[in-house]
């Protein structure tokens, strides 16, 4: 057992954090307020090399391994970056960039690794639609095989990035008496004739992120399109599900951490009835539980982060685990953080409010946290 | 970073487990019952814990130890109090809170005469801190040893001490007075059989029944010079660091209990029909369930962080075992409470382990230092850290 990091780790985490707070945290409120995309911001993670970090050199990563990408992410969320744009580089990075970086051929992670590494492509990753969210299995999507050709027919919903999407990993139907194992993944560009981005949608929370339905209406992808072997599509969800069980909440994460600093400060600061509110019991209590909740969630993430750097890439168990906490335990300390601020914690002008807000996605995004659940009872001794 | 033990730890974890299960784990629910039968069960496990290297397992091997950090002890503890939360709160409380200042702190002949002996489990030892009027608010205390040409004069109480009823020594903290004034705090070594010490009838509680509980009353006790352990006017801080320890240790402690309480509701659900299902399809009880699994890797994660931190010597290590002990115990009565409700009208009755173990959770988020106290401490040191 060690819970250290490298130096190398923490010394790469203070200029991550450096480069958040100085390059990308001025940005996330109005990016946020005006539910903008930030090309800006994008350009500046791309160029850092961020958004590929973990991908091998010749693919334009830096070959990092998974601890360090979740430092990575845990410094931009601490550093102040927006969840929206965080939750982008999410999709991007690892549902997208990852799933192709692990199922892809040698030719399409030639053409796609170095844009998504860099941010000249975005990428996105289409699994949910309007009748298949937790129960993904029932996807109603079709790819039908036409001479060299896949045809799609069918609408993905809630696809973050979905409008500035320039590849999209898509999930469909090849053959529908296979069930599960009669799902495949394929590589879709943006201008793929009969493909287009749907209605965008409006969000309570993660605003700066771009999300929409994507429609596919007899849209023909090559067949060197296709990701990963016919019929082993879930299998490729199942792996860029898990990123999302577990890098994907470093961010959050760091958030929390520089929330529960601010909130510190703000207690201190805040005087009522003549004394800073700090000094009441009922305040101190929130900034304790806060904290714990601070120093369990990072625990759980970077055992998954760990054992993923150890060869255990599917670690259903342990990731749903880690989800499921930072989901559920995350809504009480964003209620906890607010209520430190009072009135003012429900303005934009303070992060806490915009905190509130997306560390909602926490308990929904990825999987419901009845879904975590479910994964975990299936690994109960004796028979469900 | 490595969050996994090694082979050779794995292997010792589970040697002990086997032993929990098949020896300590049976006679639980006999030691529920407490008396004269429940003291004789609790010696004999001390002596076979001793047997099997568990009770010296933190100490130096000079003294009948095993030398193993806290982080592996944490594991050994769990699996003790997940078999028999009784038999793991006296044995901590004797070689941890009574054996752990002179370890630390104490002269080479009070180490060579007691730490081999509470290594094997031949004697028992007790920490003296909590008195009837004082509790979190240690500073408080009232227990004065007053200092004389050849040694120190006793006069106080203290209450609610585990092992009090059955301890071979105790070590005590008072306030030192030197020529009529106040001069700090010191630990006291006090052997059972001194003049004007003497210790009060079990107390009955809640649970733990087969772990005595009792007061400890000095009475002009005349105590030799080498009684003091340590040094006079450092006792309030070697108490707290005694404490640091001990919070861990509940931490683990507290997750054994959660962890029996999982095992038994699992074991339960599997068996128990309703409507024509056994209960564990019902997503109302299998998502209890999980919630439990959640909160066990979480505690346990977050008790492991915390010994290793003390084991590395941390300046982290204070806070983080408070957040541990807090999350651990809350997570404990958490849990049995759910064990109680999946076991529904049988886990009210004693014949279900539940019952009991939902007795004994409560005490998590009381010992060591009550939650609240734990997290006054954890907000401050957000306060020294951050502003």
């Amino acid at each position: 057992m060690d819970f250290s990091f490298t130096p190398e780790q923490l010394a790469f985490r203070e200029q991550v954090l450096k480069f958040s707070a100085k390059e990308i945290a001025p940005l996330a409120e109005e990016m946020d307020l005006k539910a903008e995309w930030s090309w800006e911001a994008w350009r500046k993670m791309g160029d850092f090399g961020l958004l590929g970090l973990h991908y091998p050199e010749e693919y334009g990563g830096a070959g990092a391994d998974v601890v360090t990408t979740c430092v990575a992410g845990e410094a931009l969320g601490e550093g102040g970056a927006d969840s929206g744009l965080m939750l982008a580089y999410g999709a991007h990075s690892f549902l997208c960039g990852d799933t192709i970086l692990r199922h892809g051929t040698p030719e399409q992670k030639k053409k796609y690794l170095p844009g998504i590494a860099s941010g000249k492509l975005v990428g996105a990753m289409g699994l949910t639609e309007p009748g298949a969210g937790s129960d993904a299995a029932a996807i109603a999507t079709r790819a039908d095989r036409v001479g060299d050709k896949w045809r799609l027919n069918g609408t993905k919903m809630f696809i973050t990035n979905g409008p500035i999407a320039d590849v999209v990993v898509v999930f469909a139907v090849t053959n529908k008496e296979a069930g599960p194992m009669g799902i495949s993944g394929f590589i879709v560009e943006k201008d793929t004739p009969g493909f287009r981005v749907g209605k965008v949608l409006h969000k309570m929370n993660v605003r700066a992120s771009q999300t929409s339905e994507l429609i596919f209406d007899n849209a023909e992808v090559p067949a060197e399109n296709l990701l990963g072997q016919e019929g082993m599509g879930f299998v490729v969800a199942l792996g860029a599900l898990e990123w999302d069980r577990s890098a994907l909440l470093a961010p959050g994460i760091g958030a929390a951490r520089k929330l529960l600093r601010d909130c510190t400060k703000y207690s201190n600061e805040r005087k009522q009835f003549g004394r800073p509110i700090f000094e009441f019991q009922a305040i101190q209590h929130k900034l304790a539980d806060m904290r714990i909740y601070c120093e369990t969630a990072r625990l759980l993430l970077y055992r998954v982060a760990w054992k993923k750097d150890q060869g255990q890439p599917l670690n259903h168990l342990e990731a749903s685990i880690a989800k499921l906490y930072v989901g559920e335990y995350g809504l009480a300390f964003g209620n906890d953080a607010v209520q430190i601020h009072g009135g003012y914690g429900l303005m934009h002008e303070y992060p806490v409010e915009r905190f509130y807000r997306d560390v909602k996605l926490g308990s929904i995004g990825g999987g419901t946290s009845e879904i975590q659940r479910m994964i975990i009872a299936r690994t109960l001794p004796g028979d469900k | 970073m490595n969050y996994e033990y090694n082979t050779e730890q794995q292997a010792a974890f589970k040697t002990f487990a086997k032993l929990c299960r098949e020896q300590i784990a049976p006679h639980a629910k006999e030691m529920d019952r407490g008396g004269p039968a429940s003291e004789a069960r609790l010696r004999a496990n001390l002596v076979r814990l001793g047997e099997f290297g568990y009770l010296g397992m933190s100490y130096p091997a000079a003294y009948g130890g095993g030398e193993r950090p806290l982080v592996e002890a944490v594991v050994f503890n769990e699996e003790l109090s997940r078999a028999c939360p009784s038999t793991f709160l006296s044995a901590g409380a004797s070689v941890g809170l009574g054996g752990g200042p002179i370890l630390r702190f104490g002269s080479e002949a009070q180490k060579k005469r007691w730490l081999p002996e509470l290594a094997a489990g031949r004697a028992i030892g007790a920490l003296g801190l909590t008195e009837p009027d004082c509790g979190s608010d240690l500073a408080s205390l009232r227990t004065r040893a007053r200092e004389t040409a050849d040694g120190w004069v006793l006069n106080g109480t203290k209450m609610f001490i585990t092992n009090g009823p059955i301890c071979d020594f105790a070590v005590v903290l008072a306030k030192i007075e030197k020529d009529g004034k106040e001069a700090g705090m010191g630990l006291f070594l006090v052997e059972r059989g001194t003049k004007g010490f003497s210790t009060g009838a079990p107390l009955e509680k809640m649970g733990y029944h087969g772990s005595p509980t009792g007061e400890l009353i000095f009475e002009d006790c005349a105590l030799p010079r080498e009684a003091l352990v340590g040094e006079a006017g450092h006792g309030f801080g070697q108490a707290l660091r005694t404490l640091q320890g001990g919070r861990v240790g509940m931490a683990a402690g507290a997750m054994g209990v959660a962890q029996a309480c999982f095992d038994e509701s699992v074991k339960y659900a599997n068996q128990r029909k309703t409507f024509g299902h056994k209960i564990i399809k019902y997503q109302e009880i299998s998502f209890k369930i999980a919630d439990m699994k959640m909160m066990l890797d979480a505690g346990r994660l977050l008790t492991a962080r915390a010994a290793w931190l003390l084991d590395i010597g941390d300046a982290e290590a204070d806070v983080v075992g408070r957040c541990a002990k807090i999350f651990a115990s809350e997570a404990a009565t958490k849990i049995s409470g759910w064990a109680v409700q999946i076991h529904g009208g049988y886990g009210y009755m004693n014949e279900f382990a539940v019952e009991r173990l939902y007795r004994e959770a409560k005490l998590g988020e009381i010992g060591e230092g009550a939650n609240e106290i734990q997290r006054i401490v954890i907000a401050q040191d957000c306060l020294s850290r951050w502003t």
